[in-house]
């Protein structure tokens, strides 16, 4: 049988599993994401209250203390690797006596991971904005915390549009080391089909392949969603200019 | 009316304000001119605070400002200020500049703060435009949407910093014509500008100021006609 052939018969039998695998990839890609924006506002909230002299003592230290746990927080999943985070979060909970399924775990791990992630991308977002727009607001009367919700955070956000759906398309590759702690993802399947059948090449490619046709669907839908909020979103491939 | 008393301002290295000493009149409207760094803008952010003055205190209708959030908040609202790279807010159309912070702010009903806008919209000639975001706006327009944001809070006072500098030649005509319109209702203004034309027009007050100091404080006739210190004889002659 040609290689073509073999990789075919090898998907007739083996598409249960990883359509199976493909949907668990799915889920925790865009609940992992979206969750992790939500985690991520809350990080990027705390790390941007303004600290004035006037105000009491207390409120200022509990400002200064969320923002620097907010930091640490930020600096921790984005200073070690999501696989290491995996063992650590599964094994550390199970021995503190918290059973928890595979799935939920990757999910939390995904969502905490992300959620470092859209902190940073949010603090760009933010900064690049002109100090004169929270000048702006505060010469009206606003609060500073006013102006972040208002006037700041909402431009933040469309402006960050395309980076959320770069996120989205890494996790839907990078779900794959949750394998490691028994997720049945996308990765997980193609492994399980490579045990069975021996055919360890072909069940790789065909996980990738597989891999291959979900991101570039996504791109086309993330294109359609940024294309709603006048971004451009995110490419496979980086496009160099020459200067003229 | 506004209290400046013996206020300074240092920004690490040089010295911006020096021990300035002013008294702002409801109902007045000033200019203050000056060569560019003689801190005519540092002086007008200062009196409402969005510069901190390193010495010296500044009273706005007998509150005096501090670093408090509270303090802060109840005077900006009263002091309205109108910048030269005007600062809409980008992501909402030219109504919603003008409600957000009569609702948010003032805590009028969505009803009333529409109201506001649009009479404040209609004002500086922009009603037609309301449902434009700033991106759809030239630069006239935006400065008189952002003259309209100030004007919905019902200020006491309001502070023009340059706010023609930005602006095309084309532009520049339309902004003064809205201030001018505002003037002769007998707001309190105070205005950083370079228009020496519209300064002697509509002025009633003249500050000069050089390297951080209060040269000359006089009727605005007066000044026009015969500036007493060689700095300001040699500014005026220069903008011809």
């Amino acid at each position: 049988m040609t290689f073509l052939g073999r990789l075919w018969t090898l998907f007739v039998s083996g598409y249960p599993l990883l359509l199976e695998g493909l949907q668990t990839t799915l889920l925790l890609a865009v609940i992992g994401t979206i969750a992790g924006l939500f985690i991520a506002l809350l990080l990027i909230t705390v790390q941007s209250f303004h600290v004035m002299p006037g105000e009491p003592f207390v409120t200022r230290a509990s400002k200064r203390l969320s923002a620097r746990l907010s930091k640490i927080y930020v600096a921790f999943f984005r200073g070690t690797p999501m696989l290491v985070q995996a063992m650590v979060f599964y094994y550390g909970l199970n021995q503190m006596g918290v059973r928890i399924g595979f799935f939920a775990a990757g999910l939390i791990v995904v969502s905490l991971n992300t959620a470092a992630y859209l902190t940073e991308v949010l603090k760009a977002g933010l900064n690049s904005l002109d100090v004169g727009q929270t000048e702006a607001s505060l010469s009206l009367g606003m609060s500073h915390f006013q102006t972040y919700v208002r006037v700041l955070l909402p431009q933040a956000l469309k402006n960050m549009v395309p980076a959320i759906g770069n996120e989205l398309i890494v996790n839907i590759k990078d779900t794959a080391v949750l394998s490691v702690i028994g997720v049945g993802e996308l990765f997980y399947m193609g492994r399980a089909i490579a045990s069975t059948t021996y055919r360890y090449t072909e069940a790789f490619i065909l996980v990738s392949l597989v891999y291959l046709v979900t991101v570039l669907i996504a791109v086309e839908v993330l294109k359609r969603v940024a294309a709603l909020f006048g971004k451009e979103a995110p490419r496979l491939t980086s496009q160099s200019e020459g200067l003229v | 009316m506004i209290h400046v008393k013996d206020v300074t301002k240092d920004f690490g290295d040089g010295n911006v304000l020096n021990d300035i000493n002013l008294t702002f009149n409801d109902h007045e409207i000033t200019v203050i001119m000056g060569p560019s760094g003689s801190g005519k803008s540092t002086l007008l952010r200062c009196l409402n605070y969005l510069e901190v003055p390193t010495n010296g205190t500044i009273t706005v209708q007998d509150t005096v400002l501090k670093e408090d959030p509270k303090v802060l908040e109840s005077v900006r609202k009263k002091v309205a200020m109108v910048f030269q790279s005007f600062y809409l807010f980008n992501h909402l159309t030219a109504l919603k500049n003008c409600t957000l912070a009569p609702r948010r702010v003032l805590k009028l009903s969505d009803t009333d703060a529409l109201n506001r806008a649009e009479d404040s919209l209609s004002e500086v000639g922009m009603a037609a435009f309301k449902n434009r975001k700033p991106s759809h706006l030239s630069g006239g327009q935006k400065q008189r949407v952002a003259i309209a944001r100030s004007l919905a809070m019902h200020p006491d006072v309001l502070l023009f910093d340059e706010p023609t500098s930005a602006l095309d030649p084309e532009n520049v005509g339309e902004v003064l014509q809205t201030m001018t319109s505002l003037a002769k209702k007998k707001m309190t203004m105070i205005i950083v500008t370079h228009e020496m034309q519209f300064a002697k027009r509509i002025a009633d007050r003249v500050i000069f100021m050089d390297q951080g100091s209060v040269i000359e404080d006089r009727p605005a006739k007066d000044f026009f006609a015969a500036p007493a210190s060689k700095k300001a004889q040699a500014f005026l002659a220069h903008l011809g």
